[in-house]
């Protein structure tokens, strides 16, 4: 069930993102900081008043919303975003907590992510022509 | 295409850092089905990597503008953990809500001083914040929001426009000052 939801949440993220940042030209930096307080903050407040078990859902949407600070020049369309998302739940749920603790991580997941995408949407585009 | 020493570096440095954590997932596999589709996506990274190196930017930073971005990384890095273990009384901040803060205020503050260019530094320094107290020192965090930003400064014309590239900046200044500092 949390897979389901981290994949959700990872795709909705990431869509926010690339959709305020880079289609509405608002700036990357802040649809990604807007997109993780939105997810964030909530989670944060549920756990001042004892509710636990959300901690990943916040982490999640952020790493996401790093991917969805792509430029058009690199994922083209709103479906590729969605991919992008779909690709960093998949790595999120996978890393090595070898790296625990150490920053940038979930940035790392966001890169693998958008370029694994980049590389399918190459691929699709080869094989179309 | 103009490739130099300092490019090829910063693509070597930052693509290893991203082979060296993709394939410690492997570890994490079980299954013939979770192992094929982690080489499938093996695969897919090499050939994404090899799409990257054709994405090339020309951009150029006056001495100036190089010594701002390690300003920022530094002033990004040092808020984003300090901010991450303030209390409120019920609870530390943490690290998504403290980088959240500092990337929307300093994006405001930066446009209001024509520097929005900053925030991008600014806001992967905040990255190197989001580590862990437990492994990393204020001090260590201050070495390695500046190593970030001299990455910044030696990558910035490579992965042009893929999100995350901040992060794995942040990744690999903070991985080599574990490293070799101890964290």
């Amino acid at each position: 069930m949390i897979e389901l939801i981290i994949l959700i949440v990872s795709m909705v993220a990431a869509l926010l993102t690339y959709e305020i940042g880079t289609i509405q030209k608002k700036g990357t930096v802040k649809a990604s900081a807007l997109v993780s307080l939105a997810f964030g903050l909530p989670v944060f407040l549920a756990q001042a008043n004892g509710f636990t078990g959300f901690q990943a859902i916040p982490l999640a949407a952020m790493g996401a919303s790093f991917a969805g600070m792509s430029s058009t020049s690199m994922i083209h369309s709103r479906a590729g975003m969605a991919l992008s998302g779909a690709v960093f739940s998949g790595i999120f749920l996978v890393s090595s907590p070898f790296f625990a603790g150490n920053g940038g991580g979930l940035g790392i997941s966001a890169c693998i992510a958008g370029i694994i995408s980049l590389g399918i949407m190459k691929l699709h585009e080869l094989l179309q022509h | 295409m103009r490739w130099t020493l300092v490019n090829a570096t910063g693509f070597g440095l930052l693509s290893g850092f991203v082979l060296l954590y993709y394939f410690m997932i492997y570890f994490q596999m079980q299954g013939l089905l979770a192992l094929t589709i982690f080489f499938a996506g093996a695969a897919l990274l090499f050939f994404g990597l090899a799409v990257e190196m054709k994405r090339i930017k020309h951009r150029k930073y006056s001495l100036e503008r190089e010594l701002e971005i390690i300003a920022a990384s530094l002033i990004g890095g040092l808020i984003t953990f300090s901010l991450s273990l303030f209390n409120f009384g019920f609870g530390a901040l943490g690290p998504v809500i403290a980088a959240g803060i500092v990337g929307l205020a300093g994006f405001e503050l930066l446009k209001k001083f024509k520097a929005i260019e900053l925030s991008l530094p600014l806001y992967a320094g905040a990255f190197v914040g989001m580590s862990s107290p437990l492994i990393f020192s204020i001090h260590s965090i201050a070495l390695a929001s500046m190593v970030t930003g001299i990455i910044y400064i030696i990558a910035h014309e490579l992965y042009s426009g893929t999100g995350g590239l901040l992060g794995t900046m942040a990744f690999t200044s903070t991985t080599i000052t574990r490293r070799f500092f101890g964290g």
